[in-house]
């Protein structure tokens, strides 16, 4: 295979590789929303020992629906990308075997598929042109869930230490608070992942 | 690819095939062009890997502007898993197929060329002047299956009937039909599946009148060679796999 649709081959199964490391995101989220409505109803039964911890479960709910509702985004986003490098290695390889048939055909003949080259050549810069904003598009997407994250992290500390005060909830919330920044930080490995398989992208 | 003109009285017939330079572990295939003037149809275009040979082939001998039409037997990869490439650089063609595959045709990829499908009990296409015959060939082997009879030149594009399984290089043409038999006996139990379907379709091209009968694999038939294929084929019990 040529290098040009090997690369556009590559970019396809890292753009499809994307999406489903971001599906696998959004079905953590939505256990991290699941775990953050736990906290708050726990934070509720412990009553006002536990009063300042109530802010931080909502901020919890609050990012675990942002970040679902980011996934589901990032996810159409890459599959977008996934559904244009298909276009685009469709399109190089069509061009890659009209360019052996021009060799075939000699000097005299081969410039019967001028037009058609040209007019590819013209689809495959638009597509080309489609992927780039699309690929920056995902990139802005996965810093915005990756800043989520590390701020997810840095709550989670703050949920602990609050959770020093309730007593007998003590224990729970601690250990709450340690699954949604497990949770956090399984999202960010999702990310991290999704973002080297972006910087593979040689456009 | 060797190419070699079977007819040419006001229109003309082609046979491509024999591909030195095809991938070894492909079968290979012979693809057929009609040229009426500024119309051409194409009949089993080929697979995805004999296409930059076959595109280089085929113009030799017409303009692109002139390939107007495809025509696929039926819908296996050999046929026409090219198509998501005629597509592109035919994008004004229409596709001549059996109505039952179209659905399945579209994953080779067609954005561009119009389906036209062919009524199960067979169809006719006008070029420039002159007219095709699709003749139903349901079963043989393809649920979804036709021939193309072409009245003027005498040529029955028959498909897989008829097809052999040779190493690269055979002849064109059948020269020792008792020699042939060997290289078709295989093929024709193991894909044909039914007995019915086969007598059915025999009965249906005694009426017709044949000077050659083209398959898509192997060597073409010629004069006496036709009707021996066709007794031939009547005797043999096919469906080899269930038996």
């Amino acid at each position: 295979m040529p290098h040009a649709s090997s690369q556009i081959a590559a970019q396809t199964a890292a753009s499809a590789t994307i999406s489903g490391h971001l599906f696998r995101a959004s079905i953590i989220a939505k256990r991290m929303a699941l775990a953050a409505k736990n906290s708050r109803a726990m934070v509720l039964r412990a009553g006002t020992k536990a009063a300042g911890l109530k802010v931080i479960s909502d901020y919890f709910d609050g990012l675990a629906g942002k970040t679902i509702t980011l996934s589901n985004i990032i996810n159409q986003c890459a599959i977008s990308i996934s559904r244009t490098s298909v276009r685009q290695w469709r399109t190089q390889t069509f061009l890659d075997r009209l360019a052996l048939c021009q060799l075939r055909l000699g000097p005299e003949k081969s410039n019967m598929l001028d037009g058609a080259v040209t007019h590819r050549r013209l689809f495959l810069e638009e597509q080309l042109h489609s992927l780039r904003s699309q690929l920056s598009e995902l990139k802005d997407q996965l810093a915005d869930i990756q800043q989520y994250m590390q701020s997810s992290n840095v709550v989670a500390v703050t949920f602990r230490l609050e959770a020093t005060q309730t007593g007998e909830f003590q224990s729970i919330l601690e250990s709450m608070a340690n699954t949604i920044s497990q949770q956090s930080n399984d999202i960010k490995a999702h990310i991290t992942t999704s973002q080297n398989k972006l910087s593979h992208f040689q456009i | 690819m060797d190419a070699q003109k079977l007819f040419d009285d006001g229109h003309q017939w082609y046979v491509f095939g024999r591909d030195p330079e095809k991938p070894e572990k492909i079968l290979d295939t012979n693809q057929y062009m009609i040229v009426d003037g500024k119309r051409s149809i194409l009949l089993d275009p080929g697979g995805i890997e004999v296409f930059s040979t076959m595109l280089a082939s085929v113009l030799k001998y017409v303009n692109i502007e002139h390939l107007t039409d495809l025509f696929a037997s039926h819908q296996d990869p050999d046929i026409i898993s090219s198509l998501g490439m005629w597509d592109q650089v035919l994008p004004n063609s229409s596709l001549h197929c059996s109505g039952i595959w179209e659905g399945f045709i579209r994953h080779f990829g067609m954005d561009n060329i119009e389906y036209k499908p062919i009524d199960d009990a067979g169809g006719r296409i006008t070029l420039e002047n002159i007219e095709l015959d699709f003749i139903p060939a349901h079963y043989m082997h393809s649920s979804g299956n036709f021939n193309v009879y072409d009245p003027k030149s005498k040529i029955l594009f028959s498909g897989d009937v008829g097809a052999a399984l040779e190493p690269p290089g055979a002849p064109m043409f059948v020269d020792d039909f008792e020699q042939h038999v060997e290289n078709m006996r295989f093929f024709h139990q193991r894909w044909m599946p039914s007995n019915e379907a086969k007598s059915h379709w025999i009965q249906r091209i005694r009426k017709l009148d044949i000077d050659i009968l083209a398959p898509q694999h192997g060597r073409l038939f010629k004069g006496p060679d036709v009707q021996r294929f066709l007794d031939w084929f009547d005797q043999l019990d096919v469906g080899s796999a269930i038996k």
